[in-house]
């Protein structure tokens, strides 16, 4: 076996790896400063074969005035025939003089007409430290 | 030959980091400068905390990763593509026009519905959804209507593709439609079950399904922690996802997910039965009802 082969086998194996072990979770953050302190607003998704995971966190480097979200909606959408099999849709939530505010959300997965599947994680969150705020905007969507 | 051990040993070292590396969730995100621990909100008492990173997640990420057989997964592979190669020999696309793929959906939950959609209707726990797919002689979708209706037969959700576009009856959204083949519709769950047989084990077994010889795929996912679904009171153990194929025709006839509780009983929380009528001549007149809607905004 020369080099090259040697270097392709190589090359695949990474990519597998890497292919196996994140393609059915996955987050977005993001991050900012309120008042002098470091928050970070993140959504996450862990999808299996017969379920799937949606949380939602809000949290800060030392406690604020209000942590949390002002909505937060989970769906599963069906891109062939532009349907909503699962929606649940939740009320803001907050937290007062905390660090961190959570949420996860679990539900059935829904078989999708043709197979394509798109779960979608959205919503606001909500900082507030004095007089600054900040509510971001995250969502995070995996197709599958 | 010392080289090539070298450059072996180094890039299954590198192979392994990297495998380590991702699942440890390190790739993609930052992390924060100091751990924090979290705290959960009422209601949510389901979240472990990842022991790398002290992050909560949720518990359906703790599946225990069962080992594939690869000589089981090559028969699972081999069978799927005999009734793939036999639904679209069976069922091919003899003629551009309007077909039709219909299911009806059963969810045995503790919650009154499904969820509410954006405009306010429920998703019920039994409902049907009818797919009329309007392929060109290529067969790419021209044109899409699917309806799911309660057990009355009133639309609570409307997808409607039409021109490029995409619209959703309980959102208004209108999106760009994405590219649809035929045969997508016909075999694209065989692929889904493929997809699955990669990364947890799938069994295969003979079944009769209302006098129909049929092929039973069986994948099982066992939890770390029991999981406290939404829709159900109970938290689940286990789960077993069975999908039962037509071995006459090739197609996907029903789907099951059966959910194991703490107590050790057994719920079939979702069944999903398929049909397929074909070809169909015209759109019944509600579909074209709908399409008007769309083409007008």
């Amino acid at each position: 076996m020369n080099r090259k082969v040697l270097f392709q086998v190589f090359f695949v194996l990474v990519l597998l790896s890497l292919i196996s072990s994140t393609a059915l979770a996955g987050s977005t953050r993001q991050q900012s400063v309120v008042q002098g302190v470091t928050v970070y607003a993140e959504k996450g998704l862990n999808v299996s074969a017969n379920y799937f995971s949606a949380y939602v966190w809000s949290m800060a480097l030392s406690p604020i005035g209000t942590i949390g979200w002002t909505w937060w909606t989970v769906r599963e959408y069906c891109p062939n025939d532009g349907s909503y099999p699962v929606n649940a849709q939740f009320g803001g939530d907050a937290n007062y003089n905390d660090d961190s505010d959570y949420g996860a959300s679990n539900h059935i997965n829904y078989p999708c007409p043709g197979g394509q599947k798109q779960i979608q994680n959205l919503g606001t969150h909500d900082f507030k430290n004095g007089t600054n705020v900040w509510r971001p905007l995250v969502n995070y969507v995996e197709d599958y | 030959m010392k080289r090539k051990i070298v450059i072996f040993v180094f890039a299954a070292a590198v192979t392994a980091m990297l495998i380590f590396l991702s699942q440890q969730g390190m790739f993609g995100q930052a992390q924060p400068d100091q751990v924090i621990k979290p705290q959960t909100t009422a209601g949510y008492e389901n979240l472990t905390l990842d022991p790398t990173t002290h992050k909560p997640v949720p518990a359906n990420a703790t599946v225990q990763p069962p080992p594939v057989d690869e000589a089981q997964q090559l028969g699972v592979s081999s069978l799927l593509n005999d009734l793939k190669q036999k639904a679209l020999t069976l069922q091919p696309m003899n003629q551009p026009g309007w077909y039709l793929f219909e299911s009806e959906v059963i969810s045995d939950i503790d919650a009154p519905n499904n969820g509410i959609l954006a405009n306010g209707a429920e998703i019920p726990t039994h409902y049907t959804q009818e797919t009329w797919m309007n392929f060109d002689a290529q067969g790419r979708l021209i044109q899409q209507v699917t309806l799911m209706k309660t057990m009355e037969g009133q639309v609570f959700q409307a997808g409607v593709t039409s021109d490029g576009k995409g619209w959703n009856s309980t959102t208004g959204e209108i999106r760009e439609s994405i590219e649809v083949n035929f045969s997508d519709m016909l075999v694209g769950l065989h692929d889904q079950v493929m997809d699955i047989s990669q990364v947890s084990p799938v069994v295969i077994n003979h079944d009769w399904l209302d006098g129909q010889d049929a092929t039973l795929f069986v994948n099982q996912e066992i939890y770390q922690q029991p999981l406290k679904l939404d829709v159900l009171d109970e938290e689940v153990t286990q789960s077993m996802g069975r999908y039962s194929f037509n071995n006459e025709n090739g197609l996907l006839v029903k789907y099951e997910i059966i959910s194991t509780l703490v107590d050790g009983s057994q719920r079939t929380v979702l069944t999903t039965e398929y049909s397929y009528s074909g070809y169909i001549p015209e759109p019944s007149a509600e579909v074209a009802a709908y399409l008007d809607k769309v083409e007008g905004k």
